[in-house]
Parts: structure tokens; C-alpha cells; sequence
């Protein structure tokens, strides 16, 4: 069955996508560009940091390590906001244009908005504060897995440099730009919109977000993460497909990555220095955790039960 | 007409042949570089170790589709043929693995030597002895359940997606265009 968001217009060989005229099934196409995406960010927002590692003095060929990039964060953001914003959100929509119907890439994308989006919106943003706690719990059980010493310490060190230079004289904002705008819409996009409605094109809706969870969680190359960021990728592709919106998941996104920004630069030695130790966090917070985030989703329910435009793409996977 | 006939045993069988050659090539070097005198050429080999079986294995999907349209002669889709390749990589992928923990039965010092071996090169070459440790540590990590499950993972990924890209590629080699069997 093909996505469209005009269902009644048939479909003929013309104005279907590239990807089904082709018979690329729609989990090749998204498990594909995860993989090729990443690829292409690693590289190349990995020669753009040395090239300007270099051209600016800071790196010279004699003295070069592999440490350098973490002793120069500015560089290292730099360099992965323009890799995020190239291979993850604007490679990303002209890929689409590979799985979408002529015209329709925001709509497969789910890139749209109706008068139920601003509440989901509200919904995300209080939804993502209230499931902090959730979200220390699972970092927390994480930690429990038995990490060698050394990756533990490699963690460490680039935690260390981290709270380095967030306390130092940062320019908040732009932290905040590249920590926290640049992911949230380019992942998304990545994430909640290709990934996602490609995988919901093969497979069952719930099958669709348990996978682009764990690939979100695998995509962070931060094995003691590997747990809630999986988890929160899977609450992420659910909300998306709730509300019909990529904006929740993008709100939620933002919210998630500034928090910890601010947090980390406001309170270094709590949200850093502790963020490895491991300690479990008070169950009676998690308990309450649990409960708003029920209700919250609850929320989500009735709001989107009127429109139902989440339903709208649930469907069933492709024959054969 | 195109017809999305069965092809994991295309998938199995070319894989389980590639993944044999692959391993095969694999240990032919390792072999020569535990054999050889240390220095800067047993570097280079050892290097080409992993080269020579990502290059044998990357044909795994071609010729999986191959294989896949001499038994049914039907018109592929491109898409069809990154599916096969991706499986026939996969399979590749497992097969190397379990060729690779097989070995370490039939010749348990295997691993040891050819650490030592690599660890003898670096040492003789000049200003590399920070290399030392990380190559401890690499062989350290491949013993490991974690070691060869992360490896087993990186070798699906690459796998898979270098032979999702030959599998198409197949398709344009050897499958016969909707006009060839319509003829037939």
C-alpha cells in the first residue's frame, strides 16, 4: 500500500516515487541512507575539522593527534553542525525525494501542521521535562553493563573537556545552536521523517518504531547511552506517528538536548562529573516520572482522537 | 513479468561460498605475516589482510543475483537485487564469523601468534611503540564475547550495505530485460 496524504488520486506508473517503480522495499531505503548518511557525516565532518584544525594553526601535520578535535571543541561543533546540517536534514529531504510522489516530500516527511500541532507541541515540551528522571533511570541501568576500563575512561576524558569548555566563556546561544536547533531538526528529519515512514512502508507501525529506536540509539556511537537513547528514539517515532507532525518530535528533541546543555552549564558538577558514576536515581522520582508521562500521553491520545491523523498511517506492510 | 521469486538460497549458497574464499584469503596472509621477518612489509601485509576479504566479500550480491537469475531467467528489479545482495552479505558476514571462531579451535595459539607477530613489526619500526598497547588491546577485545559481537555487527553493516550496492549492480549485469524473456 503507497503513503499519500491524497489517498483518492491513483496511482500510476508516472507519478510513482523512484523507490517503487524500482522495487526497493521501504526498509532497504531507510536502513540505506542510515547507514550511507552516517558514513558520509563521519567522513566528511571529520576533514572538515582537521582542514580547519589546520588552517587555522591549530593542527599542523608534525604535531598531528587524534585528540585534537576534542581539545577543540569550537572546531568539533562546527564541523558537525555543517555535516548534520548537509547529510542529515538537506541530503535527507533530496533523498526523499526517492520514496515521496512527485510534490509530496513534506508530506512524507510529515514536515505539515494542523490545529492540533501547537498543543502537541505544548504536550512535547512538558512531556520531555517530566521524563527526565525516566530517562536518568534508564542512563543509570546502562551504566550497569560491564564497560571496559579504558572505553570508561576514553568517555571520561571527553566529558571532562565537555565541562571544560562549558564552563568556560562559551557563547551560550551558539552551544545552543549546535548542541541543541541543529540535531533536533536535522535527526528528526533523519530519524521521525525518512527513517521512520520508510520503515512503516515494510512493516508494522510498532515494528517501524521499535527499529528506527534502536538505530537512533546505535547512531550516537555512545555505548553507555546506547539504552535511553534507543528508548527515547522509540517515544520520539511513537509521537510522530500519534500526531501525524514531525514538530512534537522535534520540540522534544530540542528540549531534551538545550536541558542538558543548560543543566551542564549551570550546574557542571552535578549533570557531568556524576553522569558516569552511575548512581540511581531517587525511585520516588521515577515513580512520579511515570506517572505525568502517562498522563501525558493519555493527553496525546485525546488530543489526536478528533483528527485521528496518526491513524491515518497506520498500515499494513507491503506484500511480498 | 517481473515476479518476486524466493532467494535466500541464491542469498545462502553464494554466501557460505564467498564467506569460505573470503576466510580462506584471510588466513593464507595472516599465515605469511606470522611466517615473515618483521618490518614495515608485514605491516603493509597485514593491512591488506582485511582488504583482500572486504574485496572478495563485496561480490557476494553480484553474484548472488547471478546465481538467483540462472535458476528462475526472470526480469529483476533493481530494488530486488539490493535486497538479495543485502542478504547474501549478511549471510557473508555470519559465515566469516563462524568460519573465524572455528579456527581459533583448530589452532588455538593462532590469535597469540599473530599478535605477537604484529607487535614484533611495530616494535621494529621507529616512533611507532604507542601502536603497542593498541594492538594488545584490539586482539585483548576480539577474544571477547563483546569483541566478536561488535565485530559480527560492523561486518552486517559494511557487508550489507556494500552488497545491497553490487546486488543492484547484478541486476544491471546479468539479469535479462523484460523483452529477453518475453521473446523466450
Amino acid at each position: 500500500m503507497q503513503i499519500s496524504d491524497q489517498p483518492h488520486t491513483p496511482l500510476t506508473t508516472n507519478n510513482q516515487p523512484w523507490a517503487d517503480r524500482n522495487g526497493f522495499p521501504g526498509w532497504v531505503m531507510g536502513l540505506g541512507w542510515a547507514i550511507g548518511s552516517f558514513a558520509l557525516f563521519q567522513i566528511v565532518a571529520g576533514i572538515l575539522a582537521v582542514v580547519i584544525l589546520i588552517s587555522t594553526g591549530r593542527l599542523t601535520l608534525e604535531n598531528f593527534n587524534e585528540n585534537a578535535l576534542f581539545e577543540n571543541l569550537d572546531v568539533l561543533f562546527i564541523s558537525n553542525s555543517i555535516g548534520q546540517i548537509l547529510f542529515l536534514g538537506i541530503l535527507t529531504i533530496v533523498i526523499t525525494k526517492l520514496s515521496a510522489r512527485p510534490g509530496q516530500i513534506s508530506g512524507f516527511l510529515r514536515l505539515k501542521s494542523d490545529s492540533a500541532t501547537m498543543k502537541n507541541v505544548g504536550l512535547a515540551f512538558i512531556l520531555l521535562l517530566a521524563i527526565q528522571p525516566l530517562i536518568y533511570f534508564f542512563s543509570w541501568l546502562n551504566l550497569q553493563f560491564p564497560f571496559s576500563e579504558s572505553y570508561l575512561a576514553f568517555e571520561s576524558a571527553q566529558l571532562k573537556i565537555l565541562e571544560n569548555y562549558l564552563t568556560g566563556d562559551h557563547v551560550l546561544l551558539l552551544t545552543l545552536f549546535h548542541i541543541a536547533v541543529v540535531p533536533a531538526f536535522c535527526e528528526e528529519v533523519l530519524f521521525r521523517g525518512y527513517i521512520l515512514r520508510n520503515f512503516e512502508r515494510s512493516m508494522l507501525p510498532i515494528t517501524a518504531i521499535i527499529l528506527s529506536g534502536l538505530i537512533f540509539g546505535l547512531f550516537h556511537v555512545r555505548l553507555t547511552q546506547v539504552i535511553p537513547l534507543a528508548l527515547l528514539g522509540m517515544l520520539l517515532a511513537w509521537m510522530t506517528i500519534r500526531t501525524g507532525s514531525l514538530w512534537p518530535a522535534i520540540m522534544a528533541h530540542f528540549v531534551n538536548n538545550a536541558g542538558s546543555t543548560l543543566f551542564a552549564t549551570y550546574f557542571p558538577e552535578i549533570a557531568l562529573d556524576e553522569s558516569l558514576k552511575g548512581t540511581m536515581p531517587p525511585l520516588y522520582l521515577v515513580g512520579l516520572s511515570i506517572i505525568v508521562t502517562y498522563f501525558i500521553i493519555q493527553a496525546f491520545q485525546r488530543i489526536n482522537a478528533q483528527s485521528d491523523e496518526g491513524a491515518t498511517y497506520v498500515q499494513r506492510p507491503e506484500s511480498g | 513479468m517481473e515476479q518476486n521469486n524466493p532467494f535466500i538460497s541464491s542469498a545462502l549458497i553464494v554466501g557460505f561460498i564467498i564467506a569460505i574464499i573470503s576466510s580462506a584469503a584471510s588466513l593464507f596472509l595472516s599465515y605469511s605475516v606470522i611466517g615473515s621477518e618483521p618490518g614495515t612489509s608485514t605491516m603493509i601485509m597485514m593491512s591488506a589482510v582485511g582488504l583482500v576479504s572486504c574485496l572478495i566479500g563485496i561480490f557476494a550480491g553480484m553474484f548472488a543475483v547471478r546465481h538467483h537469475v540462472k535458476m528462475f531467467n526472470q526480469p529483476l528489479a533493481m530494488g530486488r537485487g539490493a535486497v538479495i545482495g543485502l542478504t547474501a552479505g549478511a549471510f557473508v558476514a555470519i559465515f566469516a564469523t563462524a568460519i573465524s571462531l572455528l579456527w581459533m579451535l583448530i589452532d588455538p595459539a593462532f590469535t597469540d601468534k599473530l599478535m605477537e607477530a604484529m607487535v614484533r613489526s611495530m616494535e621494529s619500526i621507529p616512533g611507532a611503540e604507542a601502536q603497542v598497547d593498541a594492538i594488545y588491546e584490539q586482539f585483548q577485545s576480539a577474544k571477547t564475547f563483546a569483541g566478536q559481537a561488535k565485530s559480527l555487527g560492523i561486518n552486517l553493516l559494511v557487508m550489507g550495505a556494500l552488497n545491497a550496492i553490487t546486488g543492484i549492480l547484478g541486476v544491471k549485469f546479468f539479469a535479462p530485460k523484460p523483452a529477453d524473456t518475453d521473446a523466450l
